[in-house]
C-alpha cells in the first residue's frame, strides 16, 4: 500500500517534470539559453576533471608563448590569442570553472543563509521578526555591489572573499522573500493541521512550508545566480577578485583593457561570454517564474 | 496622513542605526588596528597612539564604541583622508556632484526608452514587437556594465572619435557613461512597466475607452500611461540602489570621478576611512530615496492609503 502511493507520487513528479519541461522547450529562445546553460556547466565540469586527473595540465592556459601575441581570430586560434600569446578559446571554456563555481557557492551562502533567517523570523514573528525585518531592511538599503566591496575589502582580494562577499551581499533578499512567504503560509490550515497532530516546529517549517514556498525562491535563486556571475567579473574586472593566471571572464578583460586598441578581440569575447551565459540564466528564471506563478499562469490560459 | 508619515520616519531611524552598526563592524573588521589604519603606513609615537585611542574610545566596550562612532557621525565627522588629509564628509560631498548628474543623466534615458518600449509591447501583447522588446529587455540587464563602457568606448572614442573616453567636463563626457548605465538599467523598468500596463489595459475604463472609438494614441498616454505611471515611478525609484552599484562600475571605466570611483581608488590606496565614508554616504543617500519613494507613493496614489494604514 505504502508503496503503491510512493509510486503513484513519483509518477506525478514525473509527470509535472514532463510537461516543465515541454513548456521549456516550446520556443527557441529558451532553448537556446537552456543549451547555453547546460553547456557551460559541462564546459566547467569537463575542464575540472581533466585538470585534476592531469589529462591536460594548467600551461594548456596559463602557457605563456610571447611568439604568439595579441594575434587576431584565425583558424588555428578561432578566438586569437592574449597579449601573452594565450589562446582565447581556451581560456574562455576553462574560464567557465570560475562563473560555475560562484555560483554554485555564492549561492548556496545566499540561500541557506537568508532563507534560515527568513523562515525563522517570518514563522516566529513577533519581535523576532520586527527586529530581522529592520536589519534586513538595513542591509537591502546597501547597494549590493557597495556591501561586496566591503567586505572584499576586510577579507582582502581573492576568489574566496569574492564568494563569501557575494553570499552576504545578496542573502538579505532570500531573507525578506521567504520571511515575506511564510507569514502567508503559516496560516493555512495545513500547518494548523501538522501541529494539532503534534509535529514539531522545525518539521513543520522543513517538510510543510518549505516545499510550499520552493518555488519562488528557486526562481530568486536563478536571478541571483545570474548576478553573482555578474558581481564576481565586475570584482574580477577590478583586480579585487580571482588573481591571475587563473582564467576568469572578468579577469581576462581587465588584462586585455591596456591593449583595448590593438586587440578588441581580447576584450570582446569574454564579455560576450559572460553576457551569454547571464542572458540565459534570466531567460530561464523569466520562464521558471511564469511557469511558477499562478496568477500568471491564469493569465495566460485566459487569452 | 501625518500618522503614516511619522510611522515611515519611525521606521528609518532603526534601520539607519543598524546600517551603522554594519558599516562599524566592517570597519572593525579590517585587518590592522585602526589607529595604524587612519595613519597609514607609518606608526604614530606612542603618547599620540595613547591619545587617539582615548579619542576615539578604543580601550571602551564594543558597545559605547559604536555609540561614539554614530554620534562622530551625526556631527559629521567622517574622519580624514588619509592620503590627502582632507575631511572625508567634504571629500565625499564634492564627489557626490558628479555621482548624481551621471545617475540622472542615465535614470532619464532608461526610463524614456524603458517607457517607449513598453508601450508599443503591452499595446499588442504577444505580438512580434512585444516578443522582440522582452528580449531586449532581458538583455539588458544581462549585459556586464563595465564590458559595455568599454564596448561604447571602443566605438564612439577609439574609431568614430566622436566622444571623450572618460573623465569630466561638460555635458560631451557624460554621454557615454550615462548612455552605459542607461542601456543595462532600461530591461528592468520596460519589464516593471509592461506588466503594470497591462494590468491596466483590462480595466474596465480602458475597454469602454476603447469601444467609444476613442484613438490608441490618446487611449495609450492618457488612460493607461497615467494610471499605470505609480507603480513605475516607484520602482524607478526603490531601483535607485542598482543604479548606484552600475554607476560605481561605470565611473571606475570611465575615470569619471564620482564616488564609486573615489571608492574603487581609495580601496587600491588603502585609504580606508574614504572607502567607508563613500560607502556609508551612497547607503544613506540609497535609504533617504527609498524612504522619499514611500512618503511619495502615499501622497500620489490615494489607493495605497487604505492598504498601507492597516499595517
Amino acid at each position: 500500500m505504502k508503496s503503491w502511493t510512493y509510486l503513484k507520487g513519483l509518477a506525478r513528479i514525473a509527470y509535472t517534470n514532463m510537461r516543465f519541461l515541454k513548456a521549456l522547450s516550446g520556443d527557441v529562445t529558451t532553448l537556446i539559453a537552456l543549451s547555453i546553460v547546460l553547456g557551460t556547466f559541462s564546459a566547467a565540469f569537463i575542464t575540472t576533471v581533466l585538470l585534476y586527473t592531469e589529462v591536460v595540465s594548467e600551461s594548456l592556459y596559463a602557457g605563456i608563448n610571447l611568439a604568439n601575441r595579441l594575434q587576431l581570430p584565425s583558424l588555428k586560434h578561432p578566438l586569437g590569442t592574449d597579449h601573452l600569446g594565450r589562446d582565447l578559446l581556451v581560456r574562455i571554456i576553462f574560464g567557465a570553472r570560475i562563473a560555475i563555481l560562484v555560483i554554485l557557492t555564492s549561492v548556496t551562502i545566499a540561500v541557506v543563509l537568508g532563507t534560515t533567517i527568513g523562515l525563522l523570523a517570518g514563522y516566529i514573528g513577533g519581535y523576532v521578526d520586527l527586529i530581522v525585518s529592520r536589519i534586513v531592511d538595513a542591509l537591502m538599503s546597501f547597494p549590493a555591489v557597495l556591501l561586496a566591496l566591503a567586505i572584499v575589502t576586510v577579507l582582502g582580494p581573492g576568489l574566496e572573499s569574492v564568494i563569501i562577499a557575494i553570499g552576504i551581499a545578496e542573502a538579505p533578499i532570500f531573507a525578506r522573500l521567504s520571511r515575506g512567504l511564510v507569514a502567508v503560509e503559516k496560516e493555512n490550515l495545513y500547518v494548523e493541521a501538522a501541529k494539532a497532530i503534534g509535529a514539531s516546529h522545525i518539521r513543520i517549517l522543513v517538510k510543510h512550508i518549505l516545499p510550499n514556498i520552493a518555488g519562488p525562491l528557486l526562481v530568486q535563486a536563478t536571478f541571483t545566480s545570474s548576478s553573482a556571475i555578474l558581481w564576481e567579473a565586475a570584482l574580477s574586472f577590478l583586480g579585487l577578485g580571482v588573481q591571475p593566471p587563473t582564467p576568469s571572464w572578468g579577469l581576462m578583460m581587465a588584462e586585455a583593457r591596456a591593449y583595448m586598441r590593438v586587440a578588441p578581440h581580447a576584450i570582446v569575447f569574454p564579455g560576450l561570454a559572460i553576457f551569454l551565459l547571464v542572458f540565459s540564466i534570466n531567460t530561464l528564471g523569466e520562464k521558471l517564474r511564469d511557469l511558477l506563478d499562478p496568477r500568471y499562469r491564469a493569465l495566460m490560459s485566459k487569452s | 496622513m501625518f500618522r503614516y508619515f511619522l510611522y515611515r520616519l519611525f521606521l528609518y531611524v532603526p534601520t539607519l542605526l543598524i546600517m551603522l552598526f554594519v558599516v562599524f563592524i566592517l570597519v572593525k573588521a579590517l585587518p590592522g588596528d585602526p589607529i595604524t589604519v587612519m595613519y597609514g603606513e607609518f606608526d604614530p609615537p606612542p603618547e599620540v597612539r595613547k591619545a587617539l585611542e582615548e579619542r576615539l574610545g578604543l580601550d571602551r566596550p564594543l558597545l559605547v564604541q559604536y555609540m561614539l562612532y554614530v554620534m562622530r557621525i551625526l556631527q559629521g565627522d567622517w574622519g580624514k583622508s588619509v592620503g590627502t588629509g582632507e575631511e572625508v564628509l567634504r571629500l565625499v560631498l564634492r564627489r557626490f556632484q558628479a555621482t548624481l548628474e551621471l545617475a540622472v543623466a542615465s535614470v532619464a534615458i532608461a526610463t524614456f526608452i524603458g517607457l517607449s518600449l513598453a508601450l508599443i509591447s503591452a499595446w499588442r501583447p504577444n505580438s512580434l514587437a512585444d516578443k522582440i522588446i522582452r528580449i531586449a529587455s532581458v538583455a539588458s540587464y544581462s549585459i556586464p556594465v563595465f564590458w559595455w563602457g568599454l564596448m561604447l568606448i571602443l566605438i564612439f572614442a577609439v574609431y568614430l572619435q566622436l566622444l571623450p573616453p572618460g573623465e569630466r567636463g561638460g555635458l560631451k563626457h557624460l554621454i557615454l557613461p550615462a548612455v552605459t548605465l542607461g542601456v543595462v538599467s532600461f530591461g528592468m523598468i520596460a519589464r516593471v512597466s509592461r506588466a503594470s500596463m497591462l494590468e491596466v489595459m483590462t480595466q474596465d475604463y480602458v475597454v469602454a475607452a476603447r469601444a467609444r472609438g476613442l484613438n490608441e494614441v490618446k487611449v495609450l498616454l492618457s488612460y493607461v500611461m497615467r494610471n499605470a505611471i505609480v507603480p513605475i515611478v516607484t520602482i524607478i525609484g526603490l531601483r535607485f540602489g542598482v543604479l548606484m552599484s552600475g554607476a560605481v562600475i561605470t565611473e571606475t571605466v570611465f575615470k569619471y570621478p564620482g564616488i564609486g570611483s573615489m571608492i574603487y581608488d581609495s580601496i587600491l590606496a588603502r585609504d580606508y576611512p574614504v572607502v567607508f565614508g563613500g560607502i556609508l554616504f551612497v547607503a544613506i543617500v540609497v535609504m533617504t530615496v527609498n524612504l522619499l519613494v514611500d512618503i511619495l507613493y502615499y501622497f500620489v496614489d490615494p489607493r495605497v492609503k487604505l492598504e498601507k494604514t492597516r499595517v
